[in-house]
């Protein structure tokens, strides 16, 4: 591990006018879960580690007067799944964080850490391998190599990165429509649908996000679940997903009147389709419907003789997850 | 520093850190690479705590971390500032009787090396305090603990039979 300079801000403004004035590469350190990890292995090698975990503002777990959850970015995933109100109002992001890590880990791993964590490709996280994230233009050794774990959407069919996002969490958030507030170290503060900050493979593959060296990540919005369903299916069911579904639907007269599903495991980012989206309004929440639906997916998935397999393990968990969802509505 | 770590990026400006391990207040001169499984084991002696993968997946490292279930190869000694640290040394007794758990791995024979046993023991018992074992079925998600030799059966047993009554139904 490369020596740094520590640093222990006890606010966010503080944070903030940390990351403005250290020396240069400097990372904020929540969890640390990946980046400790990752610092470990030489891949990350920061001059200035920011530690956040004594700004406790930055842990907050709160509801705002229009309803929306704002979860601090240094908040633990398992003071999230803990907190009643989450439980009780967003039951697809309670389900979603039970779903992924070990107990262990969900007690250390943050919000803004788990949808900025760095991708699990070996080639990447190994010393010695060309890496499009460690020196883009050298190539993806990936491609040549072990990639039956890799990205099946979203990827250039000749070059360039293939890693997916590890992150079950993210799913989830792509889901919900979440917002993510940043703030800059000039002090700016911005807001950006999560789907905008998870970058796309064809993007600066240097980075998985938009935030800027030294922009904070300071909450993140969770919209209201409503009276939604909602379902997460991951397939395997421990450890990183191969494949899984997020899904949040609302049913009217016994047809979909509006549905969300985003998937993992599968791409740079978590994947969403407003084709597919649409195509399910107005039609009866059927197992004719979401095999047409899944199947319209899995022809848009790009694959190889060693990620063939994940075609029928995304339908399979697709039509789960939607199924599991619609199921909801014929308890109630 | 720390025999067992190679440093390949030069020096780093020292630090201290206090915090508490087992009841005790303890304060350290260190280097801010060093991880908390590192300054328990080579710096307090405290031997205990194993170190199994040192990258987070495997849980031999478990300790609690002011009363949460916390693996240790992960997290930097100098993020302990203030906090509470427990490990398997902190457990019995003060007259050295073992806890109950301790005695209950002694006598389901839970283990084969040995070497996993502390973070099992210290991950079932987080586990229990945190609510989340309320019945024996419950145990096999909440201990992600890997045990290579494959004593799971009787660990599942130990922490079982230390159940509080009106959960073990």
């Amino acid at each position: 591990m490369r020596a740094f300079i520590y640093l222990r801000p006890r606010s966010i403004a503080e944070a903030s006018a940390m990351a403005a004035s250290a020396k240069a590469p400097a990372h904020f350190l929540a969890g640390g879960t990946c980046l400790i990890d990752l610092m470990k292995q030489g891949v990350e090698q920061p001059a200035s580690v920011i530690d956040l975990n004594f700004a406790s503002e930055l842990a907050a777990i709160g509801v705002l007067a229009d309803g929306t959850l704002r979860v601090g970015g240094a908040a633990t995933l398992a003071h999230v799944a803990r907190d009643a109100r989450v439980e009780k109002g967003w039951p697809l992001l309670h389900e979603t964080i039970l779903d992924g890590l070990t107990p262990q880990l969900r007690n250390a791993a943050t919000f803004a850490g788990n949808i900025s964590q760095r991708p699990r490709c070996h080639y990447f996280r190994e010393q010695g391998f060309n890496c499009e994230k460690k020196q883009p233009g050298t190539g993806c050794a990936a491609r040549s190599g072990v990639h039956y774990a890799h990205a099946i959407f979203g990827i250039d069919t000749e070059s360039g990165c293939i890693a997916v996002h590890p992150s079950d969490l993210a799913v989830a958030l792509t889901a919900y429509d979440a917002t993510v507030q940043l703030m800059a170290s000039d002090g700016n503060r911005r807001a950006m649908p999560i789907r905008d900050f998870l970058k796309p493979a064809e993007a600066d593959p240097t980075s998985e996000t938009e935030a800027a060296p030294g922009e904070l990540i300071t909450a993140i919005d969770i919209p209201p679940q409503g009276g939604r369903s909602g379902d997460y299916v991951k397939m395997p069911a421990e450890g990183f997903a191969m494949a899984s579904a997020a899904t949040l639907m609302a049913l009217r007269d016994g047809y979909v009147e509006s549905v969300s599903i985003a998937l993992g495991g599968v791409a740079h980012r978590p994947w969403r389709s407003s084709e597919a989206e649409a195509f399910m309004i107005g039609k009866e929440p059927s197992v004719k419907t979401f095999d047409l639906v899944a199947t319209a997916f899995v022809n848009e998935a790009v694959t190889d003789e060693q990620t063939a397999f994940r075609r029928p393990l995304l339908k399979q968990v697709i039509m789960q997850s939607l199924d599991r969802a619609a199921a909801y509505w014929s308890r109630s | 520093m720390n025999e067992h770590t190679h440093w390949a990026g030069g020096d780093a400006a020292l630090i201290t850190v206090s915090f508490q391990v087992n009841g005790k207040p303890v304060s350290l001169v260190i280097d801010p690479r060093v991880t908390l499984l590192d300054a328990l084991r080579d710096r307090l002696h405290l031997h205990g705590t194993k170190k199994g993968c040192d990258h987070g997946l495997c849980g031999a490292c478990t300790v609690h971390i002011d009363g949460e279930r916390r693996i240790s190869c992960l997290v930097l000694a100098a993020s302990m500032e203030g906090r509470s640290i427990t490990t398997i040394e902190g457990i019995a007794a003060p007259d050295g009787t073992l806890h109950p758990l301790q005695q209950a791995f002694i006598d389901h024979d839970a283990f084969q090396c040995g070497y996993c046993t502390p973070g099992q023991i210290m991950s079932a018992l987080g586990a229990i305090a945190a609510g989340d074992i309320k019945r024996p079925e419950d145990i096999p998600e909440q201990l992600d603990n890997i045990c290579r030799c494959g004593a799971y059966d009787n660990i599942k047993a130990a922490i079982a039979s230390v159940l509080p009554k009106e959960v073990k139904a």
